[in-house]
């Protein structure tokens, strides 16, 4: 899949499991790590934990299994990281706390 | 071995200082964190300057207390004021280093000497305050708002540190300074609970942070 198709994957992924707020920052020549960040919200541990494990098993379904999974024990920020694109699934309280959309504007 | 570094100028050492960091130890499994007491340059201190030795007697009564606090006094040992840098890549060579610090540390950190290098060469656990406004601004470098993670694994399991990470936890921190402490000795005020006893003995005995 070439990247902008990826990114679409992996949105319809993330509607897939009703995430709130999606955004999508382009970090390109700013982040030495990535070029896109996808920020979504999860209503709880459960919810944000099921968002990124389907992205996951989409990902490896698809043949582009994430580099790394960070968060997912405790459900209240998971960061996968695709390479191109890193995903972050928050509960609100810690995407209140982070605003990393604020820090990448 | 990880290395568990928290520094300071422990000018005096408190229980603010040490408090979080017996619940960061209880909370991960942290078998030993070091003391890392830095080198002040005597033109900035705006009280009686304090030895090094004085320092450092005292955080050796507050490790006789918490058999797993330990004092790392490579920066004492240095010929002149060292940075963070120094520290971080003297201790790198040969572990990983875990780098401990306050949420105001983070808020400056882009000022401090190549602190890309200090990022990627450590772990970085930044210890905030319950409920504290996190006030990282648009002025932060992305290579610290690119470093901020999600914490790998809870307390039940062996944490994976990975240099190039920074986490921010929440820890209960005390409302207690050492420039706080300083003032009220000025004043004779000797009623300190955030003062190990022993420290606070030591103190008097040698007239520590007394105006002359």
């Amino acid at each position: 899949m070439e990247l902008s198709n990826v990114k679409q994957f992996v949105i319809e992924q993330l509607e897939d499991m009703k995430c709130r707020d999606l955004i999508e920052i382009d970090v390109t020549g700013r982040s030495t790590i990535t070029d896109t960040m996808l920020i979504c919200s999860g209503n709880s541990k459960r919810h944000v934990r099921s968002i990124a494990e389907n992205l996951v098993v989409e990902m490896k379904r698809a043949g582009q299994p994430p580099l790394s999974i960070e968060g997912a024990d405790t459900g209240e920020w998971v960061l996968v990281d695709l390479g191109d694109i890193v995903v972050h699934v928050m509960q609100d309280e810690t995407r209140d706390f982070y605003q990393l959309e604020k820090l990448w504007s | 071995m990880t290395k568990y570094l928290f520094g300071g100028s422990f000018d005096p050492v408190h229980q603010g200082h040490i408090l979080p960091l017996l619940d960061l130890q209880q909370r991960f499994g942290i078998p030993c964190i070091h003391l890392l007491p830095n080198r002040l340059s005597p033109l900035k201190q705006a009280h009686p300057p304090v030895s090094n030795a004085h320092r450092l007697a005292m955080l050796e009564l507050v490790c006789a207390q918490y058999p797993s606090l330990a004092i790392e006094p490579w920066e004492l040992e240095q010929p002149r004021v060292s940075y963070t840098i120094d520290t971080v890549n003297h201790f790198s060579q040969t572990q990983a280093v875990v780098f401990i610090m306050g949420m105001d540390s983070l808020l400056t950190l882009h000022h401090w000497r190549n602190f890309e290098q200090i990022i990627a060469k450590a772990t970085l656990i930044v210890l905030a305050r319950p409920g504290y406004d996190f006030a990282l601004t648009v002025d932060t470098p992305a290579v610290i708002a690119q470093a901020l993670r999600p914490l790998a694994a809870g307390p039940e399991q062996t944490t994976h540190w990975q240099p190039g990470e920074i986490h921010i936890i929440e820890t209960p921190l005390i409302d207690m300074s050492s420039s706080h402490f300083r003032a009220a000795v000025q004043k004779s005020d000797w009623e300190h609970k955030t003062i190990l006893p022993s420290v606070l003995n030591y103190i008097q005995k040698y007239h520590l942070y007394q105006t002359t």
